[in-house]
């Protein structure tokens, strides 16, 4: 991992060092937050919590339109998509054909609203409906598929190493190795596999993008996402299911500029016994031992 | 993907700009349509951008499928739907 090694310093296009912009299937952004737009209790907290988060990205799901019941207000009038680049997922879709399909779906939709997001998609071929756990074979055979058919294609897959690299082989534009299962808020749960996935994906390929989607839980989550190297951090439950959704939303913009900045600052190595701060010199009292 | 191709031959249409050939209405009167996974009567010849209009769907962004083939919008008016055709109308809803 070259990260830390002094380029990316106060060049950045905020005014904060290292926090400068990422670049994603040919897309530039300066957040590193994509937000999904699922499971708020009302659109207007969605609205508020995705401008506190600051992103620029944000994930949606492709479904019937309801036409016996009544519909409320749409998604698509509840959010401003002149400000947003919209991801489309192929959430729910357990086989690559299916996964195919709805990607064809959500690439139709966004080509109707002339949106930024008409070409890429949020690949998920599911294993199982109880831990959403991705299916390695399905993924890789329908990115493949889709980036034949001219889509970048952004892979959420497992924290398995190899699965990543393979991924990245078939010409996904960014791997999204999952912290946790999704919804589960359980974290980075395998901080090494995340490191082993980052080296391996970016190998003679430092601006290869890597986004650790799912499993956030808090902020600190995003925090370590981004201390790991990661580029970017994909979430939607922990802000959306937090007591407080639009405060969350804040913290975690900070977490992630924080965790970026820190990882680019280069830490401390870890030692097993300490190190004073003050000097020893100079002391007045007596020391122990001494 | 063999199935996608293999249904794409079901569809109709006319291409961008053609009248819709009477003849190819699948006949008179009324057809049965699966929407959205409903059955539902439709008047032969029906369009699919007439059946946008029916569902109450004019002017909103819609993704449409036939027979799991996508019908691009550039080709709804001119695709004519067919008895026993299975329609999907798709939009965008919150998700992660």
């Amino acid at each position: 991992m070259a990260i830390g090694n002094g380029q990316h310093g106060a060049a950045a296009a905020g005014s904060e060092p290292g926090l400068s912009p990422w670049t994603v299937a040919g897309r530039t952004f300066t957040s590193r937050l994509l937000v999904g737009t699922g499971k708020y209790r009302d659109h207007a907290t969605m609205r508020d919590a995705l401008a506190a988060s600051g992103c620029e990205v944000v994930t949606v799901a492709v479904r019937r339109e309801r036409l016996y019941n009544d519909r409320g207000e749409s998604l698509l009038d509840a959010i401003d998509l002149s400000k947003y680049t919209v991801l489309p997922n192929t959430a729910g879709c357990f086989t690559a054909a299916d996964a195919v399909r709805v990607s064809r779906l959500g690439r139709e939709l966004l080509e109707q609203l002339g949106n930024a997001g008409a070409s890429w998609v949020k690949l998920e071929v599911l294993g199982d409906k109880k831990t959403l756990l991705p299916d390695p074979a399905g993924t890789l055979e329908a990115c493949r598929e889709l980036v034949a058919d001219g889509f970048g294609v952004l892979c959420y897959t497992s924290d398995d190493p190899i699965a990543a690299i393979r991924l990245k082989e078939a010409g996904a534009a960014s791997v999204m190795p999952a912290g946790s299962p999704i919804g589960s808020g359980q974290g980075v749960l395998n901080p090494n596999n995340i490191v082993l996935c980052l080296e391996l994906l970016k190998q003679g390929d430092e601006a290869y993008p890597v986004v650790v989607d799912a499993g956030v839980g808090s902020a600190s989550d995003v925090a370590v996402a981004m201390e790991l190297g990661a580029d970017a951090v994909l979430l939607n439950t922990a802000i959306a299911h937090a007591k407080h959704p639009v405060m969350m939303a804040h913290a975690m913009r900070r977490a992630c500029e924080g965790g970026r900045q820190s990882a680019l600052a280069g830490r401390i190595p870890k030692k097993l016994y300490a190190s004073a701060s003050s000097p020893w010199e100079g002391l007045v009292s007596h020391i122990p031992g001494e | 993907m063999g199935s996608y191709r293999a249904d794409e031959t079901r569809l109709h249409s006319g291409g961008p700009g053609e009248p819709v050939d009477p003849a190819d209405r699948g006949g008179s009167g009324d057809i049965g349509l699966t929407v959205n996974g409903a059955a539902r009567r439709a008047p032969a010849g029906l369009s699919v951008a007439a059946l946008l209009v029916e569902c109450g769907l004019a002017g909103r962004p819609c993704a449409v499928e036939v027979n799991r083939a996508l019908v691009p919008k550039s080709r709804h008016g001119a695709t004519a739907l067919r008895d026993g055709d299975v329609v999907e109308l798709v939009t965008l809803v919150g998700g992660g």
